[in-house]
C-alpha cells in the first residue's frame, strides 16, 4: 500500500483522499471506517446545552447509575447512547471496554501498570486513574497486538 | 456483555478442571494414598470446579475497591466449595479440624502462588503495553 502525505499551508483543512481498486477489500474498509470514526462528530449535553466534538477528543466512556458519560480532557458530557451501543460502534476503533462499566480511548492512554490479583491501572493522558478488569485484559492487549 | 463473562467463566472452568485432574493423576501416580481417578472423581472434580467459577461470577459483582479483599473473597469461593462440596458432601476428605485446617493451608498456599504468577505476568504485560504506548507517542 502507497502512502502519500502532503503537507499544506494554513487555513486549508486536513484532506484525505483514498484510492482504491477494491472497495470491498477488508483491509480498505478497515481503513475508512477508522477514519470515520475519528472524525465523526459527536454530540453530549452538559447544563441543558448540546456541544458536539469529534470522538477522537473523547478519553472514556463511563455509565454511572444507568446514565452514560463522555469524559474529554478537562470536561464531561452526558450521552443518551448506552454503553453497550458505544462498545458495538467503536469495535474497530481505538476504544476497548475496560470493565462493566466503562470503555477507553487508547490513543489517549499515557501509561498502565500491574496491579495485585490480575487488575491493571491505566493513566490517562489527563492524569486519570481508571482500573482494567482482569476479564477485559484479553481484549485489551490485543487493541496493542499482544 | 454478559455472554463474554461467562464465555470466561467458562474457560476458566475448563482450564481449571483440566489442571486440577492433571495434578491429580500425577500424585496419584508419585504415590498411591490419593483415591483412583474414575469417572465419580473426575465428574465430582468437575462439579467443583464448575461451582467455583459460578461462585465467582456473582461474587465478582460485589463491588470492592480493596484488591486484597478482591482476592480474598475469590479465595472464600475456593474454599466454601472445596470445604463444603468436596470434603462435606464427596467425602474427599474428613470433615475434622485436622483435615480441614491442612486443606485451607493447602489452598492459601496456591492462592498465593497463584496471585504472584498473575501479579508478575501482568507487570511483563504492562511494560509491553507501555513500550508500544511510548512508540506510538513518539510517532
Amino acid at each position: 500500500m502507497k502512502i502519500v502525505i502532503e503537507y499544506v499551508a494554513p487555513p486549508f483543512e486536513t484532506e484525505l483522499t483514498i484510492k482504491c481498486s477494491n472497495p470491498a477489500d477488508a483491509t480498505t474498509k478497515q481503513i475508512i471506517q477508522n477514519i470515520q470514526n475519528i472524525s465523526r462528530d459527536v454530540l453530549g449535553s452538559k447544563d441543558g446545552a448540546i456541544h458536539k466534538f469529534t470522538l477522537a477528543q473523547i478519553f472514556y466512556i463511563e455509565s454511572v447509575d444507568e446514565k452514560t458519560f463522555l469524559y474529554l480532557a478537562n470536561d464531561i458530557f452526558e450521552t443518551d447512547q448506552r454503553l453497550y451501543m458505544w462498545e458495538a460502534q467503536l469495535e474497530h476503533t481505538s476504544f476497548v471496554r475496560i470493565s462493566k462499566s466503562t470503555i477507553l480511548n487508547t490513543d489517549k492512554l499515557e501509561s498502565i501498570r500491574s496491579m495485585l490479583g490480575g487488575k491493571m491501572e491505566a493513566t490517562m493522558q489527563n492524569g486519570e486513574k481508571l482500573i482494567i478488569s482482569r476479564h477485559y485484559l484479553s481484549a485489551f492487549r490485543k487493541k496493542f497486538g499482544i | 456483555m454478559k455472554k463474554k463473562s461467562i464465555k470466561t467463566y467458562i474457560l476458566t472452568d475448563c482450564i481449571s478442571f483440566t489442571f486440577s485432574a492433571m495434578i491429580l493423576s500425577i500424585i496419584g501416580l508419585m504415590q498411591d494414598v490419593m483415591m483412583s481417578i474414575d469417572n465419580v472423581v473426575l465428574l465430582q472434580l468437575f462439579t467443583c470446579t464448575t461451582l467455583i467459577a459460578v461462585l465467582m461470577y456473582f461474587t465478582e459483582s460485589i463491588p470492592v475497591e480493596s484488591q486484597l479483599a478482591a482476592i480474598f473473597i475469590n479465595f472464600i469461593d475456593t474454599s466454601l466449595v472445596i470445604l463444603a462440596v468436596g470434603g462435606g458432601v464427596f467425602k474427599w476428605f474428613p470433615w475434622e479440624a485436622i483435615y480441614v485446617g491442612e486443606v485451607v493451608a493447602i489452598l492459601t498456599v496456591v492462592f498465593i502462588i497463584t496471585t504472584l504468577i498473575i501479579t508478575w505476568q501482568n507487570y511483563h504485560l504492562a511494560n509491553s503495553i507501555n513500550e508500544i504506548i511510548k512508540e506510538r507517542q513518539h510517532e
